[in-house]
């Protein structure tokens, strides 16, 4: 799979053997059902329980990298406890939560339905166990790290004009010494999160937003080029270093019309500064795209 | 080895400069570079680490290279920081 990620692919290993030495054991038993678990300790149980369980439960879902439940009542839900089960963050707005726990999360949530269908939860044969699974952090490390590709959510930060990276009036960015990426033309000043993650760093100058996605890829959002040289004039950013945000949300507000009447350019970059060596972006499209549309670019492993 | 700066480019510390010294500092494979702002201390490998130092006009800045060509390495880093105008030696 991917180079030095042979320490998580020997945990899944593992699990998987070990999974048919119990089935093995069952059978030489006597009959019994295909996979009795003991539900105490299973990681999906107890996710439910300190999401205040089944009653607590209007609506379950999942993103590639997080668990999202619309609760009740979210004073039911644990956050410190689900912290404790591998999520790496949660994040609550109004009655929505979502738990980090990484690419397992669609696992997870499907385990979850199946607990609460009264179904015994099983793992499809191939995969294994989510407590198998690297967990959110090692993930988000390893994708830091350049040791994997995460493929995660990549949406347009902005309603406009999407175009290739080379087209940024700035050879930093253009010709990718800063990373790879693409770039977009805004058509209005509403700027929000082209991934699910972490907000890494606000540009004292605030033209700028760098963010640590939960897969670990560095994702700068520029805006304009030269716009540095506005000291903040003509920018209000909404989020602050360490807020958790979401693909579609709102992270800076920005008066297009004066800065476009005086800085350089307003197309502006969104890079990937760390991906590992020999990945690349590709676009999907070109021209128009709206805000939080999704699969506008595709990362290509090296 | 390490060697301070005080930030003289009006504009701080931003994308471009920040990408030149990253990209500098990982020319030197066997050394591992860090810079120093504020009582933070970041990895000179990551371009956004460097940025989240927020150096400003007038910050100081401390360059550190430690193992393989640790010298040559604050050497390259200092042209670096005084060819694009970014800071001078702080005494």
């Amino acid at each position: 799979m991917f180079k030095g990620h042979f320490g998580i692919l020997q945990r899944v290993e593992k699990a998987l053997m070990g999974r048919e030495e119990a089935c093995l054991s069952e059978t030489e038993s006597g009959f019994q059902a295909a996979s009795v678990r003991d539900l105490k300790n299973d990681l999906p149980s107890n996710i439910l329980a300190a999401l205040g369980g089944q009653p607590n439960i209007a609506h379950l879902d999942a993103c590639i990298t997080r668990l999202r439940v619309e609760v009740k009542d979210k004073g039911h839900v644990d956050k410190g406890r689900l912290k404790q089960l591998g999520a790496s963050g949660v994040l609550e707005v109004g009655n929505n939560i979502q738990a980090i726990f990484g690419t397992r999360s669609d696992t997870i949530k499907s385990q979850i339905q199946d607990i609460m269908s009264g179904i015994t939860p099983t793992s499809p044969p191939q995969a294994a166990a989510p407590e198998a699974m690297p967990t959110a952090q090692e993930e988000q490390q390893a994708g830091q790290n350049g040791e994997t590709l995460i493929m995660e959510e990549i949406v347009s930060p902005v309603d406009g004009e999407l175009m290739d990276i080379s087209r940024v009036p700035d050879p930093v960015f253009a010709e990718r010494m800063t990373g790879d990426g693409f770039a977009v033309l805004p058509h209005n000043g509403k700027i929000v999160s082209p991934v699910n993650g972490t907000v890494f760093n606000v540009f004292p100058s605030k033209h700028a937003v760098g963010i640590m996605s939960d897969g670990g890829k560095e994702v700068l959002v520029h805006i304009g080029v030269n716009t540095v040289k506005l000291k903040g004039q003509g920018f209000d950013v909404l989020v602050q270093e360490g807020d958790l945000v979401t693909t579609g949300q709102p992270i800076m507000q920005v008066d297009l019309s004066y800065v476009k009447e005086n800085a350089k350019s307003i197309i502006s970059p969104v890079i990937f500064s760390n991906l590992p060596e020999g990945a690349s972006v590709k676009l999907n499209k070109t021209g128009e795209v709206k805000s939080g549309e999704q699969g506008i670019i595709t990362i290509l492993k090296p | 080895m390490q060697q301070t700066f005080r930030i003289i480019d009006e504009d701080g510390i931003h994308a471009r400069p920040a990408t030149a010294l990253v990209n500098t500092a990982n020319k030197f494979q066997d050394t591992n570079s860090f810079a120093e702002a504020n009582g933070k201390k970041v990895t000179l490998k990551s371009i956004l680490g460097v940025l989240s130092l927020g150096l400003e006009q007038g910050d100081t800045l401390t360059l550190i290279t430690e193992g393989g060509n640790e010298s040559d390495a604050l050497t390259a880093l200092q042209e670096v920081m005084v060819n694009e105008g970014l800071g001078e030696i702080h005494e």
